[in-house]
């Protein structure tokens, strides 16, 4: 009975034409939208260096030496272009020319410390390369500085890393590398895929209870138990969502060419759990209450695009302004868990903190799952 | 005694303030085909709702085939077949498809499952519209896929909830003419209906509810010898005053006259040759007609009579 069931629910599921589009064609027009947007600003600046003021807080000539090599010392990719026109300024001849955008980008500070800060006056592509470089290499500074002080023998070694590791804020590139800005967008549009499968498993409460749809009252007068009906539905949603999940991954690296950094397969696992989180909320969601489904929709909707907007779809830097400011909003909004699992995937790889968000997805499903059975193990109803 | 298929015994169920079944008591026996009716909300489908374990009920007993239902019972919901009132199907999977989907709920086998897939399409006649997807059938033939849907695994107990709602004339005499030839096949239908010439037509036994309750019960020709009107005279006619709407209403065994839209409807109770009498009356007062004839009644006029004729939808 089950396999017989789930390969009539597989068929229901792969001519969900309208879900179809949601999860597969929709990513696929904005993923490539994104990358006509982005892919030309990108290349536009790749073609000039950042217009960069430098403006030196200390007198130290050990600090200004090494500021200077630093910065003179970033390159794009093929290392023949800058990635910094640099001007050594004073403060207010740098202010002003930053209110022109056209002369200055952002102005980089540098204090006593040697530490670095950056003056901006709008954010933007450029403004986000220079502050990569600022936080990249306070980072370095302040390894360097522990290093010194807790392990000098290991100083030689962790400079020497450190000296390969900082080409990499040179070598950004949105189909190139793996660290750029603007793959927040892709991370967010993969958050809202996964999180669109809801709508497929959303059906499945509505399939399987009497008191939603007729054909959920026929399912229910059926000698086979609503557990069948309900697992059934849930693993073929899965299937089916996965996937076309999948699809519109391998077309974003295949075709687009976008490097989402990290090892393909565990790229490919990574959304696989992504789609476990997005049928789990569907199956939870559908099987609340009798209320209709376009109901349930429009909730479903109205959860994904808020989330995803919160992850950093519509602007790149919200996740990380939601981070600094109500860090638990990121922790309970799925998109953003299922788009920081991309980011430490990429950033760190399958380390301590990937393993984390893993586990967060993981508890998270099992938390829609176990609500939806409850929710849908009623046996006869009050009102049909 | 024939064996009892469906028993409720005093079944009562309550939507907070409202009682939709007071008490309700209904048998059917095998083989019949049973009529269930009543007015807009008397409680038909939730009495199909309760017999078929979908809905809580406060009080009161069901069996079916003899056994206690209740929701768990698989072997008897595996010997019940349910035609709702609204058309459930899968708009994704074409005629063959949801016929074969609702059929495997019952039939493991596939060789017996497509054999019966197969003869329900031929049944209800949806040979050359085997791979349409439901979208693009008419309404009869949406209704007919509804029906093959529920009969498909060849049932004992069949319910029908209103299967002909929307229908055009020849997809309805279709769906009769199906009706008919599963109840030669064995099976036993219960079949609600708002058309009484549908019920009279094939049903065995009739029930009416109202409120909730069994108002009556009986074959066609009992639940209309039950009743206080016996005939009815009707005629033809442009012009006629009030005087003499009032005189014929006082004719022998005439209770009730309405005269609207150049038609005199005249009710008897009892008596034989009361068309002769009001032609008499015409002829004696030089009334011109241009027809007159008799009917005896109908289950229409049981329904009305018993259920009366005010507008339930509007009832609080």
């Amino acid at each position: 009975m089950f396999m017989n069931l789930l390969g009539k629910q597989l068929k229901l599921g792969f001519r969900d034409k309208s879900n179809i589009f949601w999860t597969l064609m929709f990513p696929v027009l904005l993923g490539t939208l994104f990358y006509i947007a982005f892919g030309s600003i990108y290349d536009t600046f790749l073609q000039e260096p950042v217009k960069t003021a430098v403006v030196f807080e200390t007198d130290n000539p050990e600090v200004i030496s090494n500021t200077k090599s630093f910065l003179e010392g970033l390159s794009l990719n093929d290392g023949s272009t800058k990635l910094l026109d640099i001007s050594y300024l004073e403060y207010s001849e740098a202010e002003a020319l930053l209110k022109d955008d056209e002369k200055v980008n952002g102005i980089i500070k540098v204090a006593d410390t040697g530490r670095l800060s950056l003056d901006i006056y709008s954010n933007g592509v450029r403004s986000t390369i220079q502050q990569n470089v600022v936080t990249s290499y306070n980072q370095s500074l302040e390894l360097i500085e522990r290093t010194a002080k807790d392990h000098p023998e290991n100083l030689a070694d962790v400079i020497a890393g450190l000296q390969k590791d900082t080409s990499h804020i040179a070598a950004k590139s949105l189909v190139g590398d793996n660290k750029d800005p603007f793959l927040t967008y892709f991370y967010s549009l993969l958050s809202m895929t996964a999180l669109f499968a809801s709508l497929s498993s959303l059906k499945i409460g509505n399939r399987s209870q009497a008191n939603m749809s007729a054909v959920g009252a026929r399912a229910n007068v059926s000698p086979v138990r609503r557990m069948m009906f309900q697992a059934t539905g849930f693993v073929s949603s899965y299937i089916v969502q996965t996937v076309v999940l999948e699809i519109a991954l391998l077309y974003m690296m295949f075709v687009l060419k976008i490097n989402f950094g990290g090892d393909k397969p565990l790229i490919l696992a990574t959304a696989a759990l992504a789609s476990l989180v997005g049928v789990s909320l569907g199956f939870f969601i559908g099987n609340i209450g009798s209320f209709r489904i376009e109901k349930k929709e429009g909730i479903l909707v109205a959860v994904t695009l808020v989330g995803c907007s919160l992850s950093g779809l519509m602007y790149g830097d919200m996740k990380a302004i939601i981070t600094e400011h109500c860090p638990i909003v990121n922790k309970l909004n799925p998109a953003a868990v299922i788009s920081d699992a991309f980011y430490c995937l990429n950033m760190f790889g399958p380390g301590e903190r990937y393993l984390q968000t893993v586990i967060f997805m993981l508890g998270i499903s099992s938390v829609f799952i176990i609500l939806g059975l409850v929710l849908g193990r009623k046996v006869s109803y009050d009102s049909v | 005694m024939a064996e009892k298929i469906v028993e409720v015994k005093n079944l009562v169920k309550r939507y907070k303030e409202l009682i939709a079944l007071d008490n309700f008591n209904m048998e059917i026996e095998k083989g019949e085909v049973f009529g269930l009716l009543g007015p807009n909300g008397s409680g038909k489908t939730t009495t199909i709702n309760c017999i078929l374990s979908l809905l809580n009920y406060n009080n009161g007993e069901i069996k079916v085939f003899g056994e206690k239902m209740k929701n768990d019972r698989y072997d008897i919901k595996k010997k019940i077949g349910i035609v709702m009132q609204n058309v459930a199907v899968f708009d994704e999977l074409n005629v063959y498809e949801n016929i074969d989907y609702f059929c495997g709920l019952y039939i493991q086998d596939k060789q017996t499952r497509k054999q019966y897939v197969e003869d329900a399409i031929k049944f209800v006649g949806l040979e050359n519209f085997t791979k349409f997807k439901p979208k693009k059938l008419s309404g009869g033939l949406l209704r007919r896929l509804n029906i093959a849907c529920g009969i498909a695994h060849k049932p004992e107990l069949i319910i029908m909830d209103e299967p002909t709602v929307a229908v055009d004339p020849q997809s309805r005499n279709k769906i009769l003419e199906g009706i008919t030839e599963l109840n030669k096949n064995g099976a036993t239908i219960i079949y609600t209906s708002h058309y009484m010439e549908e019920v009279e037509q094939i049903c065995t036994h009739i029930l009416i509810m109202d409120k909730g309750k069994n108002v009556a019960e009986g074959t066609s020709d009992e639940l209309k010898r039950s009743i206080k009107n016996t005939e009815n005279v009707i005629v033809d006619i442009k012009k006629l005053d009030d005087r003499h709407v009032e005189a014929i209403g006082k004719l022998n065994h005439v209770y009730d006259v309405k005269y609207m839209s150049d038609r005199l409807m005249i009710k008897c109770a009892g008596g034989r040759h009361n068309i002769s009498h009001v032609i008499d009356y015409f002829a004696q007062n030089s009334i011109d007609y241009d027809r007159i004839y008799s009917e005896l009644p109908t289950l229409n006029d049981v329904f009305l009579e018993i259920t009366g004729t005010s507008l339930r939808d509007q009832e609080a």
